[in-house]
């Protein structure tokens, strides 16, 4: 944001709207019969290589996604480059079985071009 | 501009009566706030005569709905929510169509049905008296959806519906769906498409920002993805509310079965009527005849 010296009194700004490098994902995974805060981070991280590798082929699963966090109860911050964001979190939205035939789902609770987008959630409390 | 207010048309009903309830808890807080629940109707059978005994039962909309203890319990937990019913009829046969329109299926709030030849689909678009077109990705459509037909249900204000439950199971099936949504969605060019879930457990639930997100996958436009979760379902409502109405302008309301807010115009009328008459009473009968004679109270016609 950057204000000219001349219009500082009244009020005017500039929101740039260029793409971002990366996207955030605050995401939920669920698998069926096992508790949510049992899961480990490298497990976490199989389960998503496995999802891009089912959906996109090994070429899709060398894609970097991070796990920046695990929050527990399953939930965790994630971090994917924007480029292909789209084809990668579908890819996630459609896995539905882990590779020991349990039955899982990874649901998106809150997504965010800034990290810190996803310190709040204005759904919450409504 | 209020945040919009996502829906999911399609839960099965049938499937898990057990479950629902869980799934619907699962529903909410995903952050979805309008759910319908589906009664999957496999055919329309029966007439008059001799097909009578074919005939099948539907049943009743008020027996699909969660009572109303369930309902004030789950919004006590600071959910906004609104449930309604839904039901689907499958066409098989061009000449059982006229069961819609029978006061059993026009008691649902929504009304679906799911073409299965050129036949129908030519029906349901041109003449029947629905909200929903319902497509299952998972099998052949039997009929290709041409455009001049789609553009006169859009017209009409009909929705065209997908649901995404056959494209979470692996393998060839999950390719096949996404081809024919691809195709669907040119056919559509992109408009009045809702995409709900069609789920039986909660497992096959997804939130409403992974349904925008494949909706994009079917190559909408970020736009219409986001509609096809909110705006459009509410068109669908909106819809539906018109089918009750005459010519979608007017409705009859009993002045006494108006809500808590409108009482107002209740005792309006009412002062209205007395004073007329006190006025009548009392005033001379020379004056009667310039008098404007206030109009009895009567039944509001809502606009």
């Amino acid at each position: 944001m950057r204000m000219p010296e001349a219009m500082s009194t009244t009020s005017y700004r500039t929101i740039s709207v260029n793409s971002q490098p990366y996207l955030y994902l605050r995401i939920q995974l669920t698998v069926e019969g096992e508790d949510a805060d049992k899961i480990t981070p490298v497990q976490f991280k199989f389960l998503i290589v496995q999802a891009l590798k089912e959906n996109m082929g090994e070429v899709g699963a060398a894609t970097p996604v991070d796990v920046l966090k695990l929050l527990g109860q399953g939930i965790a911050l994630l971090r994917m480059p924007n480029r292909n964001a789209e084809r990668l979190w579908a890819a996630l939205t459609l896995y539905g079985r882990t590779p020991s035939d349990k039955r899982c789902a990874f649901r998106v609770l809150q997504v965010s071009p800034f990290l810190m987008g996803l310190a709040f959630d204005s759904r919450e409390g409504r | 501009m209020a945040p919009p207010m996502y829906a999911d048309l399609k839960l099965d009903w049938k499937a898990m009566p057990d479950n629902l309830l869980e799934l619907v808890e699962t529903a909410l807080s995903l952050g979805y706030e309008r759910i319908a629940f589906n009664n999957h109707v496999e055919e329309l059978k029966g007439g008059k005569g001799k097909r009578q005994r074919e005939k099948n039962e539907i049943l009743p909309a008020a027996e699909i709905l969660l009572n109303a203890e369930t309902l004030k319990g789950l919004q006590v937990r600071g959910h906004r929510f609104e449930q309604l019913s839904r039901v689907t009829a499958v066409l098989r046969d061009a000449a059982n169509t006229h069961r819609i329109s029978s006061p059993e299926v026009q008691a649902y709030d929504l009304i679906a049905v799911q073409p299965t030849d050129d036949r129908t689909f030519q029906l349901a678009c041109s003449s029947l008296d629905v909200d929903l077109i319902s497509l299952d990705l998972s099998e052949h459509l039997g009929f290709v959806p041409k455009r001049p037909l789609v553009r006169l249900a859009a017209e009409r204000g009909i929705h065209f519906e997908l649901s995404y439950r056959p494209a979470l199971s692996e393998g060839p099936m999950r390719r096949y769906v996404l081809s024919q949504a691809l195709t669907l969605v040119t056919a559509l060019s992109g408009r009045n498409i809702i995409i709900s879930s069609g789920a039986r457990e909660t497992l096959e639930l997804r939130s409403p920002c992974d349904v925008v997100n494949l909706a994009k996958l079917f190559s909408l436009s970020s736009i219409q993805a986001k509609d096809a979760v909110s705006r459009n379902c509410r068109a669908v409502l909106k819809h539906a509310e018109s089918r009750r109405t005459c010519k979608s302008v007017l409705s009859v309301v009993k002045m006494t079965s108006l809500p808590a807010w409108e009482q107002h115009l209740h005792q309006q009328l009412d002062r209205q009527g007395r004073e007329g008459r006190e006025k009548r009473d009392s005033s001379p009968s020379t004056e009667c005849e310039t008098d404007q004679e206030t109009p009895p109270p009567q039944k509001k016609l809502k606009v």
